[in-house]
């Protein structure tokens, strides 16, 4: 049995390389359909995220299985590209290590963000492509539903997943959450756009919050954001007036001065009511001027505040990693085991059947010279000739399997089939 | 059952100190069944502290009242603040309430250890109904103004940490600001409807002996105005909190609960001083109502 696996990833292939080689769903599905016209014998899958492409090929047999060489011209001929053009960039993989590398990737070991839970998604999606059009890949099963349990023992066994380390994540799950108890009676006021304060919305959302409105000099994108979160759009000027309201603020706009100051706000702090409000401030240069956190129950958190909490929790994620790479090391050392024990199951069972063969033809042909009668006896000498039979090949079949354990064992395997005269 | 006879006040001391150790050592470093010990050792005392209540109760006063001496209105006072912690933590898992809610607990147990031998209620006393709701009613304002008090501690400390922007990866973990603030609140609020009727059970109770022979605590007494004033205190409190906002928002909720607290330590302190309500008092009430009665013969 042979694994394979060439492929592409951030930490050692440029964007350039790695758009290049990106598939799209349907993409995958017409290089997969190549590729088993091309190796009618052989399993592939394909895994094809924003950070990496990995191309994974299984076979029973080593030589149906194609090179590394064929692999990558498979994938140059499949994005068009020149072989020469991404070569040097791409990296191989064979059997063990091939299937570490797939353990370590649906573990989020290997991921950019180490510990973000989405790269098991993707990798499942990528196995559930492969076999939506071929009828069988037991190697592939084998290896991937094992990657997936692999990344939930990962998951659960050690911490890596448990703190966050993204900005929006850190200031809703972390900081909001240490001032607020719920967010569905909380008005929101996003101040600004961009792309931060969006994904910071999909977690406040998350968290309940309904009351959102957004403040932006552009109407049509403040609309435009809005609409996406179900919540009501201000004209910019009207900034104070929804400050008045609002219990958090996330503020990401490109000024290049603080928008919010101390003086106009503390002429609505008696509006306020001393409501408490929370501001993350996600804009650099900042939006809201420092002395605004002096005012009482003002809660005001900048970038760089929220940034040293991701990178304690990064670094919190990364101790976790030895403990993380032990269940790896051991679910790798139990898979390869699992799959040699497999590469003899055959051969055994050729065995098996040819001693099976021999015996029953010496049981009738005794039967036939004594004249037995006597089911009885019959049955007691096809027993006793079973007990023969298993003595005798029970020390050589214990052997292959204490070679399977430790390794590949394709020399007692070879020195069987000769031995007995067994073709594949 | 002759087991449960031999529980003493260490047992369940030593289970909420042992409680109290592992909610400490939570600052420190992880250990994956902690929670689990915490709160059993928790049970465990109060399980234990509740037999002996129960025991010390029937052994006095039969079966009725626990409210038998000042020792056992501290020491069930300080059952429910623990029973308190316990639903607390169960709630709220991560944070570490028990910092500061068990060494009142603790205190309370130490101040019914030092009141032990102060002499109990008057038996009959403690079986009036009157009583019961007088004694009940302020027990219950007692231990849920001191839980007011922690949640403002706690509120404090959180505002504090958040303020300063300090990693929320610290050990270190409290309930959510608005959690705190509202249930400073309603502690306040609670308390005080409770002290309102500690207080008119009080004089129902004053009006009753000054009817009979036992004219026992009246208004004069100083016990009696100085919980008046923290009763009043208490309802201004309530009341401007609840008519203006900013009065009940943020940081100004914890002071204002402090506020009260403090007047109910002071208040605690006169009458365990005193010993109000036990039998020394009654008579040495009767013996100044006999002197005050011979002087308005005289003259």
């Amino acid at each position: 049995m042979k694994f394979q696996l060439v492929g592409c990833s951030h930490s050692r292939t440029s964007i350039e390389i790695r758009e290049k080689l990106a598939f799209s769903a349907e993409q995958v599905q017409v290089a997969l359909k190549q590729f088993r016209e091309s190796y009618p014998n052989s399993e592939a899958v394909l895994l094809s995220t924003c950070n990496r492409t990995e191309f994974y090929a299984a076979s029973e047999s080593e030589s149906a299985i194609p090179t590394h060489q064929q692999m990558i011209e498979f994938l140059a001929r499949a994005r068009g590209l020149k072989v020469d053009e991404i070569r040097s960039e791409l990296f191989t993989e064979s059997d063990e290590t091939a299937v570490r590398h797939l353990f370590t990737v649906a573990s989020s070991l290997d991921s950019m963000v180490i510990g973000e839970a989405q790269i098991l998604g993707q990798v499942k999606q990528a196995y559930e492509l492969a076999v939506q059009d071929s009828l069988s890949m037991p190697l592939s099963h084998m290896a991937f539903q094992t990657a997936l349990m692999v990344a939930k023992k990962v998951a659960s066994g050690t911490s890596i997943q448990h703190k966050r380390i993204s900005i929006p994540s850190v200031a809703v799950c972390e900081f909001a959450r240490q001032i607020f108890e719920r967010f569905d009676d909380k008005k929101i006021l996003v101040i600004g756009a961009g792309e931060m304060a969006e994904e910071t919305l999909v977690y406040l959302k998350a968290e309940g919050a309904n009351r959102i409105s957004v403040v932006n000099r552009n109407m049509d994108r403040a609309l435009e954001l809005a609409s996406q979160f179900d919540g009501q759009a201000r004209p910019w000027k009207d900034l104070m007036v929804e400050l008045e309201s609002a219990d958090l603020v996330v503020s990401t706009t490109g000024a290049t001065e603080p928008i919010v100051t101390s003086g106009p706000f503390g002429k609505i702090k008696e509006k306020r009511m001393d409501r408490t409000l929370f501001v993350l401030d996600l804009a650099i240069p900042r939006d809201f001027a420092a002395e605004i956190a002096e005012f009482p129950n003002v809660y005001l958190f900048t970038i760089d505040d929220l940034q040293s909490q991701c990178e304690e929790n990064r670094r919190s994620r990364e101790k976790e990693w030895p403990k993380a790479q032990r269940i790896i090391e051991k679910e790798t050392g139990d898979f390869m085991a699992e799959v040699n024990r497999r590469m003899t199951g055959p051969t055994i069972k050729r065995v098996r059947e040819l001693a099976a063969e021999i015996k029953e033809l010496e049981l009738v042909r005794l039967v036939n010279k004594l004249e037995l009668r006597d089911e009885k006896i019959e049955k007691e000498i096809s027993i006793s000739f079973d007990r023969l039979i298993n003595k005798l090949l029970h020390p050589p079949l214990e052997s292959i399997r204490d070679e399977a354990r430790s390794g590949e064992p394709t020399g007692l395997l070879n020195a069987l089939k000769r031995l007995f005269q067994i073709t594949d | 059952m002759d087991f449960l006879s031999k529980i003493t006040v260490t047992c369940f001391a030593a289970s909420y100190l042992v409680a109290l150790l592992c909610e400490i050592s939570r600052l420190f470093f992880r250990l994956p069944v902690r929670w689990a010990i915490m709160f059993g050792f928790g049970v465990a005392g109060l399980f234990a502290q509740g037999v002996y209540i129960v025991l010390q109760t029937k052994m006095k006063l039969g079966d009725h009242s626990p409210l038998a001496s000042w020792s056992a209105w501290c020491l069930l006072a300080s059952f429910l603040l623990v029973a308190s912690y316990l639903w607390l933590t169960y709630r709220h898992p991560k944070a570490q309430t028990g910092l500061f809610i068990l060494p009142l607990g603790l205190a309370l147990i130490g101040i019914a250890e030092l009141m032990r031998e102060t002499p109990q209620f008057k038996e009959s006393s403690a079986r009036s109904i009157w009583n019961s709701v007088h004694g009940g009613s302020l027990l219950l304002a007692t231990v849920i103004m001191f839980l007011g008090f922690v949640m403002g501690l706690m509120y404090l400390f959180q505002s504090a940490r958040l303020k300063q922007r300090l990693k929320t990866a610290t050990r270190f973990k409290l309930p959510s600001l608005e959690w705190l603030q509202n249930s400073t609140e309603r502690a306040l609020v609670l308390s005080t409807v409770l002290m309102g009727f500690g207080v008119i059970s009080g004089f129902v109770l004053a009006a009753i002996h000054s009817n009979g022979a036992q004219k026992s605590v009246g208004v004069g007494d100083p016990i009696v105005w100085s919980s008046m004033v923290m009763f009043a205190w208490c309802l201004g409190v309530t009341l401007v909190g609840r008519a203006y906002k900013p009065v009940r928002s943020g940081r100004k909720m914890a002071y204002l609960a402090f506020s009260c607290f403090f007047f109910l330590l002071l208040e605690l302190a006169l009458v365990l001083s005193a010993g109000h309500g036990n039998e020394q008092d009654l008579q040495s009430a009767k013996r100044i109502d006999g002197i005050r009665s011979a002087q308005e013969v005289r003259s």
